[in-house]
């Protein structure tokens, strides 16, 4: 297997689940500006997650180093490094399965597993 | 341990089986396809997966993905699966843990006492199954995990 990279990750939550992206993809987060800029290509994450009735309890906007671009976010819990050792692969069938583009890795504290989205795949499948 | 007129000579043709619960019916699956059983714990929900995905959970190092056979096999749900089993299937295009409401028995199977599916089984569940056999005069499903694992890979 090859060696995974420690990472930090900005956690927030989703539903009752914990989600994050790698830091290194993030310049700044943001409250939701209105209206937002029309130059600004924003990611919607209950978009990209296939839940279209979902309501934004605390809404943020994950501005990324790729100019332009946001991920808006729900419920920011952590800015956190990734303990040594919490990181796993993410099983083969949700890498497949899954209509959102998450990192071949995932974290996992106790019993906890912790989603990893990939900026990248999001951005290039859209 | 099975009953005394369960047990195979191993000279015999046979499979080894382990037989599960699920929604009150018995189901056996090949052991060659089983590689652990564990106790259900706290399954972390993944956004954007089919339905039949319940999750995935952490078990020693690993990362396991775990599924809701009902939503695949077309069997009826009667609620939410509690306190049961998981077990880790695993063949060479996937791995993932399928959740049972118990694990009941592993024991060798013959060849003889599979007999052909039942008309009544679910439609759904008609192309998943091998056959079936009598364990402790109950009817017990055989699936074909192929089958399974391949329904599974093309998303239920």
């Amino acid at each position: 297997m090859a060696e995974i990279p420690q990472k930090t990750l900005v956690v927030f939550q989703f539903h009752s689940t914990r989600l994050a992206v790698d830091a290194e993809a993030v310049d700044r987060i943001g409250n939701v500006p209105s209206p937002i800029p029309e130059q600004l290509e924003v990611y919607a994450l209950h978009s990209l997650l296939g839940v279209p009735d979902y309501v934004y309890r605390e809404p943020r906007l994950l501005y990324l180093k790729q100019q332009g671009r946001a991920l808006m976010i729900d419920q920011l819990e952590d800015i956190q490094a990734a303990a040594p050792g919490s990181i796993f692969p993410l099983p083969r069938l949700i890498i497949r399965l899954a209509s959102v583009d998450y990192a071949g890795w995932t974290a996992a504290e106790g019993n906890e597993v912790m989603l990893i989205l990939d900026i990248s795949g999001i951005i290039r499948g859209t | 341990m099975a009953e005394e007129n369960h047990a195979v000579s191993f000279d015999e043709p046979g499979t080894d089986v382990c037989i599960c619960t699920l929604e009150q019916t018995l189901l056996a699956v090949k052991g060659s396809y089983v590689q652990r059983v564990l106790p259900c714990q706290q399954i972390t929900h993944v956004p954007g997966c089919p339905d039949f995905v319940l999750g995935v959970i952490y078990v020693r190092g690993n990362i396991e993905s775990v599924i809701d056979l009902r939503s695949v096999a077309a069997i009826p749900k009667t609620g939410d699966l509690q306190d049961g089993k998981i077990l880790i299937v695993e063949d060479e295009r996937m791995r993932t843990g399928i959740l049972f409401d118990a694990v009941e028995e592993m024991f060798r199977l013959s060849d003889a006492q599979i007999e052909p599916p039942v008309h009544t089984l679910p439609e759904g569940l008609k192309p998943l199954v091998i056959g079936t056999f009598s364990w402790h005069e109950r009817p017990v499903v055989l699936l074909d995990m192929a089958q399974v694992i391949s329904r599974i890979c093309e998303g239920g």
